[in-house]
């Protein structure tokens, strides 16, 4: 291995052997785990049987629950994407400002959900900060548990529109500078720099982001159980409630609830692969 | 529809590094000026503050006499050509040359017929509505150029463009500015450190240096009639003859050569082109020397020789000859001068 | 993760519409972005008194702090070192592998280890969890070694993304150079290699410790309860209601460390990158 860089193909194989194999060896026992367990195949005690009833039994709250997620994952990332594209934006074309946006924006990449939850629970809250601040009104909405999942949307926004400003600037940093020196001096104004230029040479990257961010806020769990209403539940909320259900009846309901996520998943990063591919191809 | 540019006593400081001094240029309309000058001279500093990509710290550029200081670059109407391409990766051949039209709100359709002309012009509409990553480096370099004229830029700017190109390439490229200037007859001023390059494109070329413009004038000028030594050096000639003027004569190891008049009488260097020199026999020449070294440049021979100077440590010079030099080392020879009057300078 | 930025050129400066006072307002907008959500959770964790209509706490102390320093926090915070630290120890080295394999592969093959090596992104981690976690119990496995390797698995993406860019643009002739002027292989690997994928390497490590670091949901399905790190006991503070200090404090001390480590690992860079 430390003999050369670009092994021969058989060494190159046995290399990804130690990465490989625990990711197939874990995603395929979920999977297979999660569908035996939710057609009652592989039950925590007593015979294994037959049945089709966590996916046919509740169907309508399922559907709930897959459109709550869908909601809140699509909302979430364009706010993420719209403020992460206007957070780079702003790095790149302000020197000194621009640089203390970076920093603390980079600063809030190692926060976890779970904190961001935390905190966003501490400023959205009746009477919690942002609701002081304002003198509290008797019209502040109910942001956190309220309808809309407002406060999750929130979260999600705050913690991937820093991720989506990092990826955008790792991505066209580089090269941005001098294209927009050569667009000015073909004609165009700073607005047309930034929607003819900078916004172009972003898209490759805000179309990747916008998928992890999407998947990412579908399938997390911290945000919607701290700050979401009760009801409709999330699926990573409902699937969740149900795995620790005492009734053990409830199991086959959650693993069909997290199958539906990663089906879910699955067809959104279907879906932007088949865009790409078309916007692509249109150029 | 062509401008002069002018700069007027510009200075530009990066912190406290002065990288352009009290630069003043003119540059007539239709006339292509050549800045030449080593890396680091200021001159892409220069073409920047001129394209309005970058301040002045002090002194104005004026287009057509009216002072263009703070106004945005998209606004000058003057165009630039970087050394990388530059061309932009989301948008096709076609539609990185209709640019400029899209920005002044024209449609997609009337700027890319008026783009089709000037790809026409550089010879590239087959490649048209190609990806901008498939061309090669000359073919990129020939979209930038036509995107900048598809501009109608009043003043064409040229920041050593060519430089990344094959010789073969750059020649080509040479016969396109050619044929851009008798047919649309723009402003150019053009930046490059290749002396060649600026004689072969330029009506006039500036020598700058550490910031500074030594020299403005015609190729010829600069070339036989160098206002210093750096000028001489930088415009490739070879040699600097150590001497005294007395009376409008050069007196040196090379003889006694008539020079400009108006010159003060005191130690000057005479500077004699290595291709204006001839080889003669021994006696015939104005002066003599012996042949040290013959270096080959191909079709041409460096001659150097050591001349015979009557004291003191005796003053090298070299002539370039064409084909075979006729000559060994160690043997003497004679030197004279092609040109009757010479040329010296003081520093 | 975080870029080193090229010094924005003059044409950029003049990039955003609207004149300066535009501009400082827009900063300032984000910079409010940014910090607001954590604003709350600075006062809380000093705030004594903070009842309702008051905007600033009407009186500080540290109790949210000092109730942090008790046996149980102590323990929870060494399993949350041994879990992040475990995770990336084993996922940097797996990554790099995984990216050097992609690297030696011809197209196809190539392409289906990048497709594994990216596909538990797809995956969300509740549900690998789930699925997983019957396996788990059946082959016996502690539920300290489960949550590791699922988070392992979770954790291999960003290594392997980390180590795929910086191979992207290394360049195999600086080895070779190295061996043109008498290095052996083990040499070249040593002093031109590993020293220039560093930086790749700190950042790999770095989103691996994250991932294990800030685990919430592995650690709540697989752990069962016997694992009890930082996270799970904010998890806890954070459900109950009348507990701000403490979750304020529990989230200031959860945060504190990578932000250092995230300073050690960008600031000499930056430092280098200015001299």
């Amino acid at each position: 291995m430390t003999s050369r860089m670009t092994p021969g193909t058989g060494h190159a194989a046995l290399l990804a052997l130690p990465a490989v194999l625990p990711i197939v060896v874990v995603l395929a026992v979920s999977l297979v785990a999660a569908a035996l367990q939710s057609l009652g195949l592989m039950p925590f005690i007593g015979p294994p049987q037959l049945s089709g009833d966590a996916w046919t039994g509740d169907v309508q709250t399922l559907v709930r629950s897959g459109l709550a997620s869908v909601y809140i994952a699509s909302i979430s990332t364009v706010l993420s994407l719209a403020v992460g594209f206007v957070l780079a934006a702003y790095v790149l074309t302000m020197p000194r400002m621009g640089r203390l946006v970076e920093t603390l924006s980079a600063a809030t990449i190692p926060i976890p959900h779970l904190i961001g939850a935390g905190a966003i629970g501490l400023l959205l809250s009746d009477s919690g900060f942002l609701d002081r601040l304002l003198g509290m009104p008797d019209s502040f909405p109910a942001l956190v548990a309220g309808p809309g999942f407002l406060a999750v949307i929130a979260e999600y926004a705050w913690k991937e529109s820093a991720f989506v400003a990092l990826v955008v600037l790792g991505s066209i940093s580089r090269s941005v500078g001098d294209l927009c020196d050569a667009a000015a001096t073909l004609g165009a104004t700073a607005g047309q720099r930034i929607l003819r230029v900078v916004l172009p040479l972003a898209v490759p990257s805000l179309a990747i982001s916008a998928v992890i961010v999407f998947v990412y806020t579908l399938g997390s769990y911290e945000a919607a159980w701290l700050l979401g209403p009760v009801s409709p539940e999330p699926l990573p909320v409902r699937a969740v409630r149900l795995f620790g259900s005492v009734d053990l009846a409830a199991r086959p309901q959650a693993m069909a609830t997290a199958l539906v996520t990663v089906a879910v998943s699955a067809v959104a990063i279907l879906a932007v692969v088949f865009l790409l591919r078309r916007f692509r191809s249109l150029r | 529809m062509s401008s002069s540019l002018e700069f007027a006593s510009i200075s530009r400081s990066f912190g406290n590094t002065e990288v352009l001094h009290q630069v003043s240029l003119t540059v007539e309309p239709s006339c292509c000026v050549a800045l030449l000058g080593a890396s680091g001279s200021g001159k892409s500093t220069l073409l920047r503050i001129a394209a309005g990509l970058d301040q002045s710290s002090s002194g104005q550029v004026l287009v057509d006499g009216e002072n263009v200081n703070g106004v945005p670059s998209e606004q000058r109407g003057i165009a630039l050509v970087f050394q990388k391409p530059l061309l932009f990766p989301h948008l096709t051949v076609v539609d990185n040359v209709a640019f400029s039209a899209r920005m002044a709100g024209q449609s997609r359709k009337a700027a890319r017929q008026h783009a089709m002309s000037y790809l026409e012009l550089v010879h590239l509409s087959a490649v048209a509505h190609r990806s901008p990553g498939r061309l090669s480096g000359g073919q990129e370099q020939r979209v930038a150029l036509a995107r900048a004229l598809a501009r109608n830029p009043r003043i064409l700017l040229l920041d050593e463009p060519f430089s990344s190109l094959d010789s073969r390439l750059r020649e080509d490229m040479h016969l396109l500015v050619e044929d851009i200037r008798t047919e649309l007859a723009p402003t150019i001023v053009l930046v490059t450190h290749d002396r060649r390059e600026a004689s072969a494109l330029a009506d006039s070329i500036a020598v700058l240096d550490n910031g500074r413009i030594l020299q403005h004038g015609p190729v010829a000028q600069l070339h036989y009639q160098p206002a210093t030594l750096a000028v001489n050096r930088i415009l490739g000639g070879l040699n600097a003859v150590p001497g005294e003027l007395i009376g409008d004569v050069h007196h040196s190891a090379l003889g006694r050569i008539a020079v400009q008049p108006g010159l003060v009488n005191g130690p000057a260097f005479l500077t004699v082109r290595q291709e204006a020199i001839r080889i003669v026999a021994p006696g015939d020449g104005t002066a003599t020397g012996c042949v040290t070294a013959l270096k080959s440049l191909g079709a041409h021979t460096l001659v150097h020789i050591a001349l015979s100077g009557e004291s003191g440590p005796s003053e090298t010079l070299t002539v370039e000859v064409p084909g075979d030099p006729g000559v060994a080392v160690g043997r003497s020879i004679g030197l004279r001068p092609t040109d009757g009057c010479g040329w010296a300078v003081t520093r | 993760m975080i870029p080193t930025l090229q010094p924005a050129s003059a044409s950029m400066r003049r990039t955003l519409p609207g004149g300066f006072p535009m501009q400082l307002i827009l900063g300032f907008l984000l910079i409010l972005w940014i910090v607001l959500p954590m604003a709350p959770v600075f006062l809380w964790s000093i705030a004594g008194q903070w009842r309702a209509p008051a905007v600033l706490p009407s009186s500080y102390s540290l109790q949210g702090f000092s109730a942090l320093i008790t046996p149980d926090t102590a323990r929870a915070a060494a399993s949350s070192l041994s879990l992040g630290f475990g995770v990336a120890m084993i996922a940097t080295p797996l990554g790099y592998l995984g990216a050097v394999a992609v690297r030696g592969l011809p197209a196809v093959p190539g392409r289906a280890v990048e497709f594994v090596l990216l596909a538990p992104l797809a995956i969300p981690p509740f549900a690998l969890v789930m699925g997983s976690n019957v396996a788990l119990l059946r082959l016996y496995v502690s539920p300290t070694f489960g949550v590791i390797l699922v988070l392992v698995v979770t954790a291999l993406p960003y290594t392997a993304f980390m180590f795929r860019s910086a191979l992207a643009s290394y360049d195999q002739r600086f080895e070779e150079v190295a061996r043109s002027l008498g290095a052996s292989p083990g040499q070249a690997a040593r002093t031109v290699r590993y020293p220039l994928l560093a930086s790749a390497a700190a950042r790999a490590f770095f989103l691996a410790f994250l991932v294990g670091w800030g685990d919430y949901i592995a650690t709540l399905l697989i752990g069962g309860g016997q694992l009890r790190t930082l996270p799970m006991l904010l998890g806890s503070a954070a459900s109950a209601t009348g507990n701000e200090q403490l979750t304020a404090a529990l989230s200031l001390t959860i945060i504190v460390p990578p932000l250092i480590l995230l300073a050690g690992l960008t600031l000499p860079a930056r430092v280098r990158g200015r001299q």
